[in-house]
């Protein structure tokens, strides 16, 4: 009777916020029957693909007690760079994709550096650079939007070419957190920073690749909607950051850093998309939308939370 | 007058079906000064914490003044009376003390909100001048010591009408001077009627200032006993369960070749001009006040903080250490004052914990073994003794005891020659203390070198072959386990010693 | 060794980005001489000065009035002094803006509003220093104005509702896609497509959701009406940006069938419509409203009297008529 109890109590400590998701899932099954078909599935991935390759950076950045605002701004970055190449040569996919994310992989190091070796709080870092990389990508474009015409490029967002991207990239950073060193000195910096140096972890060059990685995943979201919507425009990603954080917060990501899972971040993604999908299909308008995800954002992390310290 | 201020009867509190508390009664009488002793995980805080109102109990009733009132917040404590004194220290670090005294009862202009500054400045100076504190009300509280901050905590508390005042270690950071002073409060408290729940692991202070003294054990309620007939090792029996035979079991170890030498260290301000050699097979106890530079010289020697001058040398040859890594490559190790800031990530696993120092070492290529990674752990928490469910637990979860184990058991992984233990046995248990003791012995006795930082006085003659004594940041004094044992040197002249300029 | 290896990799990085810049600013030379996006002055001190708020640059439409101003300004008036500046879509900055050109005493303000309501306030603020406002596309809920250069929103739903009810033979399932709903744009275009399309029984509307004027949310939002509603005919959107999403969609879900039809004839889309992939487009003449806009606010700078409303009328794009407005 007891240890029956212990197990459901561990069951919704574990998985507080999967329970959300197939509730989700339940609810718009039975309201829409477009829903529950396999193609509304793969569209519901290909969607969330962009904001969920961001939020993987961006569950790294919250794990070591960080915040990267920076990331609407390096996708329209990312956008325009590639754009301009493609412009110029509709042949040069290889070099657009790379130029692309090497410039945004740039804006990372700079984040990096002044985080890292600054000291300056990340809040602010990555602000400056959010409005920087913003302004860059509006010079850079002279505000225009560029035209794209690369079916090779194009092949990048079509079909299920961002869904295998974006599992790529999870599945390697779920690797990356659980299995390797440097997984673990990212839960150890974010969990305790002095305790983390004390051990031996260089606790810098453990921030400055954390925010590289946000840079670079960004730089491929960036990529990937650029294809996806034919066009490189600069002021694309407003407000991604802020999906991107919600997606890790809902997922289980501590704000204050030193614990969260790539899978957690997963979930928090598809709620969102999911979200996003499933009121589109029940055709609730936009602004009633926003505060149905409000509400359903708010619930989850607290009935996650809840269950947390119900199981402890 | 009721004849208890506060009664205990049956408490239970189960956590996930696992017993913290199992039927637990006792009571506290008007004015009285009552201790709760009991190894780590024995129970007292979780205890404490339902008479807070931190935590509710599943079964059983708390009496206030013969009122049955189990609070159920820690504001409805306060509102009750009960006053809790933490181990961490509660006051707002960046606000002044006088505004730390009236927090929550500021005094306003009529009924505006605009606060009366100087008047309040005018009677916290009063207050302070009442506990014969000659502090101005104006410091902000980050700038004062934990003893000054602890007392502005209980001026705050009783000043709250609290009737029972609840100490949770209160003395782990304090001086002797220090401890001694409030040691006087709390009998000036006593006498006049407020009951004070101590809780201590120092059971010399115990003895000296509790009234009657409750033990626990494992969650139960083990006897009741009047401190003035009681004997410490008739406690320590009682606590434990068995009887020990030797607190301090040192044995004599063969003292070989100099494993760490440092010449002239120095950092401005901290330390200056400190030099000294350690050997194999040696522990060197270092004693001095809190606050004299001991701690600090270890970190600079550590890589922690930086030194501005002088040379460290390993086996004979002199190394740059600039930061822990380069330290942890040469077989240092150590195991620093504060557990919960430099020691422990606390809302990661024992086993990530332990193996995080190791990483580097354990693991050539890129990913982690796991398989080889739990075996390490595993025979560490069994040869230390590590209590807790699985080693996947949050170290959170664990009592100070095992907390320090943990820490221990992340550098012994590292494997090293050098060894240094900052405080090793601040705020843990009797048993535990006695496990570490025994196996700083048998780690010397296998030849490791071992500096062991200490206020505790009897600690660093109990364990020490050699004992240097800073004071200033200096080094003002060297004594030998030879003169010391032979009664050469007495607790007195280390001392003094520790209190020269 | 590590070290090295990271530093040839900033290097690699960083020349990759040098390259990057240099190809792009050799294809970007011919707009790039035209103007810097931030704010841009003819260099010759004039006899007026003309400021001119932008609600953005960066959507395809504004940009080229935007452009078209400052081409049209530069050839015709060399007497005026432009200040054109951009908003970036944020009503507190086009404020700010407004506040800074009546502190440089412009003679006249261009208003490209960016929202009706927000905007109402640029002049409240320019008749208080006595500066007259000619508003250029957008209206404003204010009526202190003293001309409007644009064209008839409502004319352009009208066009757009016509030309699909004929499409589909007066019957049928259609979806809407709308802009950032209560700006005027939004609002006149749906009240033009209400009183056409919409007004015919045949007609059933299955879906409304505002995209925003997005291309990226006009695309997600298809994706999604596409696996429910089987039956959908055509798609009505309220601009380009978001018809060109739609038809990203469409495509990529093999609906070549559906009537995708979108207004103000930005270049993408006037290559879809002569592909034959994009039904059709409404044209607002960008061009148009650019002269007629200075016109008018050059006279009034002069202080002639001039019209009150100035209408710049919209044309349907087809794949018939394409060919005219092509490279235009």
């Amino acid at each position: 009777m007891e240890s029956r109890k212990i197990d459901t109590m561990g069951l919704v400590k574990k998985y507080g916020i999967f329970i959300v998701l197939v509730t989700l899932w339940v609810v718009f099954s039975l309201s829409s029957s477009t829903f529950r078909t396999a193609d509304n599935f793969s569209n519901i991935l290909r969607q969330v693909s962009t904001n969920g390759i961001i939020a993987v950076g961006m569950t790294f950045i919250i794990m070591v007690g960080g915040i990267d605002l920076s990331v609407g701004s390096l996708v329209a970055v990312a956008g325009v760079i590639g754009g301009s190449i493609l412009v110029a040569n509709p042949a040069n996919t290889v070099l657009a994709v790379i130029a692309s994310v090497a410039v945004c992989c740039l804006f990372g190091v700079m984040n990096g550096f002044f985080v890292a070796k600054g000291k300056v709080p990340a809040f602010i870092v990555t602000l400056a650079t959010m409005t920087m990389a913003r302004g860059f990508a509006y010079v850079y474009s002279n505000g225009k939007p560029y035209t794209l015409k690369s079916p090779d490029f194009n092949l990048i967002g079509k079909g299920n070419t961002p869904i295998i991207i974006f599992i790529v990239i999870v599945i390697l950073a779920h690797i990356l957190l659980s299995q390797t060193k440097f997984g673990r000195y990212v839960y150890a910096t974010g969990g305790n920073e002095d305790a983390a140096s004390a051990s031996g972890v260089n606790v810098k060059s453990i921030l400055m690749r954390v925010y590289i990685l946000s840079g670079v995943l960004t730089g491929i979201a960036g990529v990937i909607l650029a294809a996806r919507t034919n066009s490189g425009q600069p002021a694309v990603g407003q407000g991604y950051e802020l999906d991107a954080i919600a997606a890790v917060v809902i997922g289980g990501t501590s704000m204050t850093g030193g614990s969260g899972t790539i899978l957690g971040t997963l979930v928090g993604v598809l709620i969102i998309g999911t979200l996003n999908n499933g009121l589109n299909l029940m055709d609730v308008s936009s602004y009633y939308q926003m505060i149905v995800k409000g509400i359903i954002i708010l619930g989850a992390v607290f009935f996650d939370l809840k269950s947390k310290k119900a199981a402890k | 007058m009721e004849e208890y201020r506060l009664e205990i009867k049956h408490l239970h509190k189960r956590f996930t079906g696992v017993y913290a508390i199992k039927d637990v009664s006792f009571q506290v009488k008007p004015g009285e000064v009552h201790a709760i002793v009991g190894e780590n995980g024995a129970g007292k805080s979780t205890l404490m914490k339902m008479i807070n109102g931190e935590l509710t109990p599943n079964e059983g009733e708390i009496l206030h003044n013969g009122q049955p009132s189990t609070p159920h917040s820690v504001a409805e404590a306060k509102k009750l009376g009960i006053a809790m004194i933490h181990q961490e220290l509660s006051s707002l670090s960046n606000m002044t003390i006088a505004e730390n005294l009236f927090l929550g009862h500021e005094e306003c202009f009529g009924k505006s909100s605009f606060v009366k500054k100087r008047q309040m400045n005018e009677k916290a100076r009063q207050i302070l001048k009442e506990y014969d504190m000659s502090l101005d009300p104006n410091t902000l509280v980050e700038s004062l010591s934990v003893a000054q901050t602890q007392m502005i905590e209980i001026i705050k508390a009783v000043r709250a009408n609290a009737d029972i005042v609840i100490m949770d270690e209160p003395t782990s950071s304090l001086s002797s001077k220090e401890a001694e002073k409030l040691f006087q409060i709390i009998r000036d408290l006593s006498s006049k009627n407020v009951s004070i729940i101590y809780i201590s692991h120092r059971l010399e202070e115990i003895l000296d200032i509790a009234d009657s003294i409750t033990v626990l054990r494992d969650g139960q309620y083990i006897e009741t006993v009047d401190a003035s007939t009681v004997s410490q090792e008739r406690l320590v029996e009682l606590m434990v369960g068995r009887t020990l035979d030797n607190i301090y079991p040192k044995e004599d170890a063969p003292i070989a070749d100099v494993a760490l030498e440092v010449r002239n260290l120095s950092r401005k301000g901290v330390f200056d001009d400190v030099s000294f050699q350690v050997h194999k097979g040696e522990i060197l106890g270092i004693s001095g006040l809190m606050g004299a530079g001991r701690s600090e010289i270890a970190r600079a020697i550590f890589g922690i903080d930086k030194l501005d001058g002088g040379s460290v040398l390993i086996g004979g040859k002199e190394i740059r250490i600039k930061s822990p890594i380069d330290a942890i490559k040469n077989k240092l190790a150590m195991v620093s004052e504060d557990r919960k800031l430099y020691g422990l990530v606390l809302c990661r696993s024992i086993k990530e914990n332990i193996s995080l120092p190791n990483l580097w070492n354990l693991f050539k290529g890129l990913f982690i073994r796991s398989g080889k990674e739990v075996q390490e752990v595993e025979e560490l928490k069994k040869v230390l003794g590590i209590k807790c469910f699985s080693i996947n637990v949050n170290t959170e979860t664990l009592s100070g005891g095992n907390q320090q184990k943990v820490v221990l058991a992340k550098w012994l992984l590292s494997k090293p020659e050098i060894l240094i233990l900052d405080e090793p046995t601040r705020g843990i248990d009797v048993g535990s203390k006695f496990e570490i003791y025994k196996l700083m012995s048998r780690l010397a006795k296998e030849g490791m070198a071992i500096v062991m930082i200490s206020s505790e006085l009897p600690e660093i003659i109990g364990m020490s072959d050699r004992v240097l004594v800073v004071s200033h940041g200096k080094i003002s004094g060297e004594f030998l386990r030879n003169d010391i044992t032979s009664g050469n040197v007495t607790q007195k002249e280390l001392l003094q010693s520790a209190l020269k300029i | 060794m590590k070290r090295i290896r990271k530093i040839l990799a900033a290097l690699l990085a960083l020349s990759i980005c040098v390259a990057v810049t240099a190809c792009s600013s050799q294809t970007a030379t011919s707009s790039a001489t035209a103007s810097t996006a931030a704010e841009s002055t003819t260099s010759k001190s004039g006899t007026y000065k003309i400021g001119v708020l932008m609600k953005t640059m960066s959507d395809t439409y504004s940009n080229k009035l935007g452009e078209a101003i400052k081409a049209y300004a530069a050839k015709t008036y060399p007497d005026v002094e432009l200040y054109l500046v951009d908003a970036q879509a944020d009503i507190n900055k086009q404020i700010a803006q407004a506040e800074d050109l009546i502190a440089k005493k412009v003679n006249v303000i261009v208003l490209n509003a960016q929202d009706a309501d927000g905007s109402a306030q640029v002049l409240t603020l320019a008749k208080d220093a006595n500066i007259p406002v000619v508003e250029v596309n957008t209206r404003t809920t204010s009526e202190d104005f003293t001309a409007y250069v644009g064209s008839n929103d409502e004319e352009a739903g009208q066009i757009m509702g016509k030309f699909v009810l004929e499409k589909l033979g007066n019957k049928g399932d259609v979806a809407l896609l709308e802009g950032n709903m209560g700006q005027s744009a939004q609002l006149l275009r749906r009240k033009g497509l209400d009183s056409t399309i919409l007004a015919n029984k045949d007609i059933k509307l299955v879906a409304e959701l505002s995209a925003d004027w997005a291309r990226d949310k006009a695309m997600s939002t298809t994706e999604d009406w596409l696996g429910k509603y089987k039956d959908l005919k055509a798609i009505l959107c309220e601009n380009d940006d978001m018809a060109m999403g739609a038809l990203e969609a469409a495509e990529a879900a093999g609906r070549k069938d559906l009537v995708i039809v979108g207004v103000d004839a930005i270049p993408d889309a006037l290559q879809a419509v002569s592909d034959g992939r994009l039904t059709g487009t409404v044209l607002q003449d960008a061009a148009g409203q650019a002269s007629k806009s200075m016109d008018v606010a050059y006279k009034v700078a002069k202080g002639e009297t001039v019209e009150k409303e100035n209408i710049v009328p919209f044309q349907l794009i087809t794949k018939d008529n394409v060919a005219n407005y092509l490279g235009k």
